[in-house]
């Protein structure tokens, strides 16, 4: 049995109103988490009901001109710079078992993101890939996104995955 | 953007949770026991084996009574073991495996290092040769195992696993599908950290040896289990 508590999901339902509040989206390997909470109905101060190694921290991206709320990171991945001027296109509202909306980058823009650091995040997005794939994530989109992150070397290890996922 | 979606792959992929698979390695096990051969258990099967004993407290509960198991093993097509026995041994051996009583229609032998049940491909290295780039490592690789225990029923059934420094040493080393290696070592350590197992990294590097791309993935994955920022 896993034993250990998720925090990472305590502490995001109590950053959702500063996130929103500001247009802020939740991003990176803490947003990876979120959607695979939401895929297995992991709750809140609950042990998950998923296996992954816990993220270092909370990131969001923010928009220009705003500033990131106490406790979380803000994102100035390559990817999340691409993103940035047009966010609204890729924030989704992620519903944890609770009921808690959370304004998350999208699950191709985190794919992207984690393939974009490399080493072991590719295991979490392998990961996000097995267990959060519905709807169907869309591999030409991550592919597109890295490409306007000028990550394009990144795309071999999505390919891997895509086989065994 | 659009266009090509991705879906689940078409061919079947399988975990120690699937009856089939599960069944195939305790015959072959039973079999290579009987042949008193030195041999484990190897790759992307090891890494369930030695994930659901961690979760499992090493047999102490049943497979289905861990339910972050069936979210944290990786389905593979196959099984593969080392042994150290030349191939007219082996030919022989599994032949008789696949002839005997409980294998099923399906079980064919497809050489020396191949065999077939039903749906299941198990496959075999025989000699360091076989272990391309850590030749050199083969039996220490063998010589580290350990007899880990799963449970379906009401006993635990053991199977003779590579130890788990030296499964971390093959998937840190492995030069194809780097993506899948990687995939497998998160695995391995969310289950150690949840079960606050140790691991020798000592060793871990000794043995890995003078590879900078590994030895890099090595000092992440030992600030992950450390809990270090």
């Amino acid at each position: 049995m896993s034993t250990s508590r998720l925090p990472l999901l305590d502490d995001v339902v109590l950053l959702t109103r500063a996130l929103r509040s500001i247009g802020a989206v939740l991003s990176g390997e803490s947003a990876a988490h979120l959607y695979l909470a939401a895929a297995t109905s992991s709750r809140p101060g609950q042990p998950p009901r998923y296996s992954a190694l816990p993220p270092q921290r909370i990131e969001a991206i923010v928009p220009a001109g705003a500033v990131e709320p106490p406790g979380v990171s803000s994102d100035r991945s390559a990817v999340a710079d691409a993103v940035r001027p047009v966010l609204a296109l890729f924030t989704r509202n992620v519903v944890l078992a609770d009921g808690t909306e959370v304004p998350t980058l999208s699950r191709e823009a985190v794919l992207a993101e984690l393939l974009g650091r490399g080493g072991l995040a590719i295991g979490l997005a392998g990961t996000l890939m097995q267990l959060a794939n519905d709807p169907p994530i869309e591999i030409d989109e991550v592919r597109e996104l890295l490409k306007a992150a000028r990550l394009s070397e990144r795309f071999q290890p999505l390919l891997e995955l895509v086989q065994i996922a | 953007m659009g266009g090509f979606r991705y879906n689940r792959a078409v061919a079947k992929r399988f975990t120690l949770l699937d009856d089939a698979y599960y069944e195939a390695l305790l015959r072959v096990t039973t079999a290579l026991e009987l042949s008193e051969l030195p041999f484990c258990l190897v790759g992307g099967g090891a890494v369930q084996a030695w994930i659901a004993c961690l979760r499992t407290g090493n047999g102490e509960r049943r497979l289905s009574e861990e339910p972050v198991l069936s979210a944290s093993l990786r389905g593979t097509r196959d099984l593969d073991f080392a042994t150290r026995t030349d191939g007219a041994a082996m030919l022989v051996l599994l032949n008789e495996l696949a002839a005997g009583a409980g294998a099923g229609p399906g079980a064919h032998v497809l050489g020396a290092r191949s065999l077939r049940l039903g749906r299941i491909a198990v496959s075999f290295t025989l000699e360091p040769d076989d272990l391309s780039g850590m030749s050199s490592l083969y039996d220490v690789f063998i010589d580290s195992r350990r007899p880990l225990r799963l449970r379906r029923g009401t006993r635990p059934d053991e199977v003779p696993t590579i130890g788990l420094e030296e499964l971390l040493v093959t998937k840190l080393t492995r030069r194809g599908d780097k993506a899948k290696d990687i995939l497998d070592l998160t695995q391995l350590l969310a289950a150690l950290r949840d079960t606050q197992r140790s691991v020798d990294f000592a060793r871990v590097r000794d043995l890995v040896g003078n590879r900078p791309d590994a030895l890099a993935l090595l000092d992440e994955l030992a600030s992950q289990v450390h809990g270090d920022p």
